[in-house]
């Protein structure tokens, strides 16, 4: 009995775009991060700590923006010790990353625990928001047009990235300086600065991706919030071949995953196999697996990816 | 008088272990081509690499327009109105030929204006009288289109001189043509070309004036009418002096090696082996003269199991290794002594004594069999067997060390050569690829490595010697070869051909007729 | 560009290698001590219940070594993996993968076989799924180039979902309806010290971290191994088969945290639940940087770590404090070692260019 209703297709599409919009967001970060020749592997500690501090100063102040704007603050620090750490100094940019994830999942832990201890604290989650008209078309209205205003943001961000990446002077920069440091640096072009501002703006999509998280999606804050979505991010980089559209495709794909295994749990539990739920949770995962494995042939990464530069 | 556009004076240059320019003075004219002529190692490439930014030189001063200027890196050089091109050139793959030419310019805009860039680009190429599509990537041009990418490039920041760096390297003959086209419309432009070459046909063809350098120094200034091929190969290769070795005359024994139409692509994907045939007996040294660059370094790879070939065979004691992994090369009796000492020769953060057994640990003298674990290739390492080894060898060789567990990388250059001597002839392999051995090395450990290859020749061993050094290859071997684009030019018994010759050979201008070269291998 | 920053390579006095370490211990301490502080704890209490937790009784001090069993275990793998440069961040997964068939077995072997057995059997599975687990990802980088830092990152998760499938499907105690969890593994690994915790694993998991320095140091295996990590193309000029000896590197260290994950099951927790999976995987790799990748030296890292996370569950029931505080210190110890490495390599110059 496989007919599905148009309302739950539209709602499998939603859930779809609302899973994959944190995805995206980092992705997104991380995608400029790359491109500019820096790996972040923090982007899960980063994400946590934005998640946590856009808790905090949200159920503090009771203002969401607040908890946004926090959130993109601690993204801002994390990432200038990570630049710092791997552009400066030098330091293995795996290793460091490393390390900018273990400091955020446990600094977000701890913090979250001590404060909060073990109450059941809830905010107030963000609401859906229709758009007027465009709401109303059959299937897709209710999927992409009854969403949280930060998916809109998205709407609009990423095909941003996408414009400023491939049609400006400063993306132009950003890519040379990605696939070869020396040949940009000749020409004039601040490698360091470029690496610099592009780290600075992963973290802090890092920080906000978090905070959509937490504040958009679940409502609450709990241990490890983020569940490996930060290292997803950085898988969907890669499927995505480093470009931001296919990355956001490659997170609709795996929201798309994750969307149609929790409606398929509704189905299961009715049907009477409640344990089949988590089964069904594994699919996403296997996806990107089989993803990674697909694009690895025709993948490229920058060139200059994870090279520290230095001038002679 | 015209004044010059730019003025070199004094340019000293060093580097560890080599002087590679020697108070070098230099003058540029607008609107002429001026050729900078000399082998591998005259410090062509480093004394433009100096003008251009890239280097600061240690000594002497550097003059525009009759201004001193001091550069930091090329966007000094560039603003000057100074463009280099390199052998690698300095694009970025990845982009289209529009965002090479106009990366790091503003007058674009930020939201990038690529149609205004493309109108320019398209005037250029036709003032220069060639074609470009500005939409392609980096990556899918020739290298012929790559170079035309880099003269835009140049001209889109009002450049006045234009250093070309052995640019007809990568370039079929088509392609060459068409350079020596664009380059006089270049001049005609009255813009400055400084052509670095070690190819005498060209240099004769394009060049105003001559300057050529050998070891750092100048050692001509001609002008293109007083000079011919004659003159300009004795002054780039100089009047040689046979070394104070004598080789005695050996009768060669069976064939050790033959190589069979051997084809190979470099890095960039040229073909840099065009048909390679040869054969090096028992007890005999051939060597391979030539400019580098020439398809030396890939030849090595392919023979030992580096690089793999796109066609022909070699065959090793008859048996044919073509298709064999190197650690089999290796049973077989081969061995390389590579350029590449510090990269690929030694592992630095390991001991001197681990280094000699680098590629021997697996064998029973030095790993022990374990129960059980030696099915695996699981053995212990023996610890006496390898410090009893390492210390004969030590000893031998001469290799100045206060202990077998220094680290590699403590060693001294002409150790380091040792080192690697000692490694590789220590398992008496029986034919012996030697990239460059004495480069770098001082003059004690030079005479020290000549000796032993002549001493392992008596012995009985094959030695194919590839060395830029020419002197040496004609005194050390008893076959030569000229390896040129990637073909065999020439290949005589030293004693038969004068110096000028085989320097003409090295720089393209003689040839020696397929016959000829077939019958030294018999 | 008007300053920059220079690196010049320095010795300094072997000394140094010990102090600067302990500095950097000693400056996360210090700011844990303020965490404590923020947190509402007297630091100085915090400290002193810190230690007590560690070495305050021979209980606590066994618990001590019971956690650092699996860091040793797991961490000495990782050596492998990481010297040989691949980038192994799976070992949680493989863990994970371990304590499943660790679990699986004795629960189908427990009521047929003498103990002794199973547990043997349980083992030795748990190694070679972990080990086929983590071998993938090599397989993959070896062949495909596929990068096996994102690769392992996500089979962790595979992994967990397929814990928590598993814990409610396949392994559940039909006794227990409220927590996931699988049935009571009644095989046990013996108890070395009476009225403790400590046990069998601990030793073995030591004779392993001797078994791998002498593997890592003494064989030609090691030796290997560890020119493919320094100096890939010296590997291949010495004809070393760097394709293989990736993956092996790999199935070692999976191997390594399964068989850590078993022994977690069948010595300390007998039974398989979520629980289990508290980021040892991910900790040990910060235990085996810290203990510079030698299997050695990772033995004193694997304690200190141990005694990090057994301190701080007595400084949370004694005082309050969170037992998560663990987790912010490890990230900081993680972060000051690696600035303090830099500083013992190079010397920093603010240079005018």
């Amino acid at each position: 009995m496989f007919i599905i209703p148009l309302e739950t297709l539209s709602s499998i599409i939603n859930l779809a775009i609302a899973m994959a919009t944190p995805l995206a967001l980092a992705g997104l970060g991380e995608v400029y991060s790359e491109r500019s020749g820096v790996l972040n592997l923090g982007v899960e500690g980063i994400m946590l700590m934005g998640a946590f501090t856009a808790f905090h100063f949200t159920y503090l102040t009771g203002n969401i923006i607040v908890g946004y704007i926090t959130a993109i603050l601690i993204g801002l620090a994390l990432g200038l010790l990570k630049a710092l750490l791997s552009i400066s100094l030098k330091v293995n940019q795996v290793i460091a990353g490393m390390g900018i994830y273990f400091l955020g999942f446990g600094l977000s832990d701890f913090l979250y625990r001590t404060i909060y201890g073990a109450e059941y604290v809830t905010v107030q989650k963000s609401v859906q928001i229709s758009v007027p008209l465009l709401s109303s078309i059959p299937l897709i209205g209710p999927a992409l047009f009854k969403q949280y205003p930060v998916i809109y943001l998205t709407y609009v961000l990423i095909p941003l990235a996408w414009f400023i990446l491939y049609r400006t002077r400063w993306g132009l920069a950003l890519r040379a300086v990605g696939e070869n440091p020396r040949v940009a640096d000749t020409l004039g072009v601040n490698v360091f600065r470029v690496r610099y501002l592009a780290v600075l703006f992963g973290s802090s999509m890092a920080g906000f991706a978090g905070a959509f998280l937490c504040l958009g999606v679940v409502g609450l804050f709990y241990e490890n919030l983020t569940f490996g979505m930060g290292f997803i991010a950085i898988g969907l980089v890669y499927f995505g071949k480093w470009d931001p559209l296919r990355m956001w495709a490659g997170s609709l794909i795996f929201g798309s995953a994750w969307s149609i295994s929790t409606f398929l749990q509704d189905y299961f539990v009715k049907a009477g196999y409640p344990a089949a739920t988590y089964f069904l949770l594994m699919i996403p995962y296997i996806v990107v697996i089989v993803s990674l494995v697909a694009v690895s042939r025709r993948a490229r990464a920058p060139a200059a990816l994870s090279i520290p530069y230095t001038r002679e | 008088m015209k004044k010059p556009i730019v003025s070199m004076r004094g340019i000293v240059k060093k580097f560890p272990g080599v002087v590679a320019n020697d108070h070098i003075d230099l003058d540029v004219y607008e609107g002429e081509v001026l050729a900078l002529l000399g082998e591998n190692g005259a410090g062509k490439t480093t004394l433009m690499n100096i003008l251009y930014g890239l280097y600061r030189a240690d000594k002497g001063e550097i003059y525009v327009k009759g201004k001193k200027v001091h550069f930091k890196s090329p966007k000094d050089a560039i603003a000057h109105g100074i463009g280099m091109v390199h052998q690698q050139f300095m694009l970025v793959d990845e982009l289209t030929v529009v965002e090479n030419i106009i990366l790091g310019l503003k007058e674009y805009g930020i939201v990038l204006n690529l149609k205004e860039a493309v109108k320019k680009i398209k005037k250029l190429a036709k003032e220069i009288g060639f074609k470009i599509d500005p939409w392609q990537k980096i990556w899918q041009l020739s290298a012929g289109e790559k170079q035309r990418v880099e003269i835009l490039k140049a001209l889109f920041r009002n450049i006045k001189v234009l250093i070309l760096d052995e640019p007809t390297s990568v370039l079929t003959p088509q392609e060459t043509r068409e350079l020596f086209k664009t380059i006089r419309k270049l001049v005609v432009n009255n813009i400055a070309v400084i052509f670095i070459s070690h190819k005498l046909h060209e240099v004769m063809e394009i060049a105003d004036r001559i300057v050529v350098l050998r070891k750092g120094k100048v050692v001509g200034r001609l002008k293109r009418e007083e000079a011919n091929p004659q003159i300009l190969a004795k002054l780039m290769v100089g009047r040689e002096v046979f070394l104070e070795i004598t080789r005695k005359p050996k009768k060669p024994g069976p064939v050790v090696l033959e190589v069979k139409g051997l084809k190979a692509l470099s890095d960039k994907g040229i073909l840099a082996l065009k048909g390679i045939s040869f054969r090096v007996r028992t007890g005999e040294i051939v060597g391979i003269a030539g400019v580098a660059g020439n398809g030396q370094k890939e030849l090595a790879e392919v023979l030992y199991g580096l690089r793999k070939p796109l066609e022909g065979r070699i065959y090793l004691f008859g048996r044919d290794i073509t298709d064999k992994n190197i650690c089999e090369r290796i049973k077989m009796g081969i061995s390389l002594i590579p350029e590449n000492r510090l990269g690929l020769g030694i592992v630095g953060d390991f001991s001197v004594a681990e280094n000699l057994i680098l590629e021997r640990i697996d064998e029973n003298l030095f790993s022990t069999n374990l129960p059980l674990l030696s099915k695996l290739n699981i053995k212990k390492i023996n610890g006496e067997t390898l410090l009893k080894y390492s210390k004969k060898l030590i000893d031998e060789f001469n290799i100045a060390t206060p202990s077998p567990y220094a680290k590699a990388r403590t060693l001294s250059g002409g150790n380091v050569q040792r080192l690697i001597l000692a490694r590789e002839l220590g398992r008496k392999p029986r034919f012996v690829i030697a990239e460059e051995p004495t480069a770098g090395l001082d003059v004690s450990a030079t005479e020290y490595v000549r000796k032993l290859l002549l001493e392992m020749r008596e012995q009985g061993y094959s030695i194919l010697l590839i060395s830029g050094d020419l002197s040496e290859v004609l005194s050390l071997s008893d076959k030569v070869m000229v390896m040129y684009e990637g073909e065999i030019v020439g290949a005589f018994k030293p004693e038969e051909v004068t110096v000028d010759d085989v320097g003409l050979m090295m720089t393209g201008v003689k040839r020696m007729p397929e016959e000829a070269i077939k019958r030294i291998w018999d | 560009m008007g300053l920059e920053i220079k690196f010049i390579e320095r010795k300094v006095h072997p000394v140094m290698y010990v102090i600067v370490p302990l500095a950097a211990f000693s400056l996360a301490f210090l700011c844990g001590g303020i965490l404590m502080s923020w947190a509402g704890v007297n630091p100085i209490a915090g400290y002193g219940a810190f230690i007590s937790g560690i070495i305050g009784s021979h209980v606590k001090f066994a618990d001590t070594l019971v956690r650092t069993t699996s860091f040793l275990l797991i961490a000495v793998g990782l050596a492998f993996a990481l010297r040989a440069r691949v980038f192994n961040i799976g070992a949680e997964g493989q863990y994970i993968m371990g304590a499943i068939v660790g679990t699986w077995v004795a629960l189908t072997l427990q009521d047929h076989l003498p103990p002794a057995l199973t547990i043997t059997i349980s083992l030795i599975m748990a190694i070679i799924v972990g080990g086929l687990w983590a071998g993938f990802a090599g397989y993959l980088k070896a062949t495909l180039g596929i990068n096996e830092i994102v690769l392992t990152v996500i089979m962790n998760w595979l992994a967990f979902k397929l814990l928590q499938w598993l814990l409610r499907g396949p392994l559940k105690n039909p006794l227990s309806e409220m927590w996931p969890m699988s049935p009571p593994v009644k095989a046990k690994i013996p108890v070395i010290l009476p009225g403790t915790r400590l046990h069998l694993g601990f030793i073995l998991a030591i004779l392993i971290a001797i078994g791998g320095y002498f593997l890592m140091f003494k064989t030609n295996y090691g030796f290997k191994l560890r020119v493919v990590g320094v100096n890939p193309n010296a590997a291949k000029y010495a004809g070393y088969d760097v394709k293989k000896i990736i993956i092996s590197s790999m199935v070692l260290s999976g191997g390594l945290a399964g068989l850590a994950g078993a022994i977690e099951i069948l010595a300390v927790y007998h039974f398989l639940y979520e629980g289990i999976s508290i980021g040892l995987g991910y900790t040990s790799i910060i235990v085996a940087l810290v203990g510079k990748l030698h299997p050695l030296a990772i033995i004193p890292s694997a304690l200190m770590f141990g005694a990090l996370y057994n301190g701080v569950v007595y400084l949370q029931s004694a005082l309050g404090v969170s037992y998560t505080l663990s987790k912010a210190m490890e990230g900081m110890i993680y972060l000051f070692v690696l600035i303090s490495e830099v500083f013992l390599k190079y010397r920093i110059a603010i240079v005018r260019r």
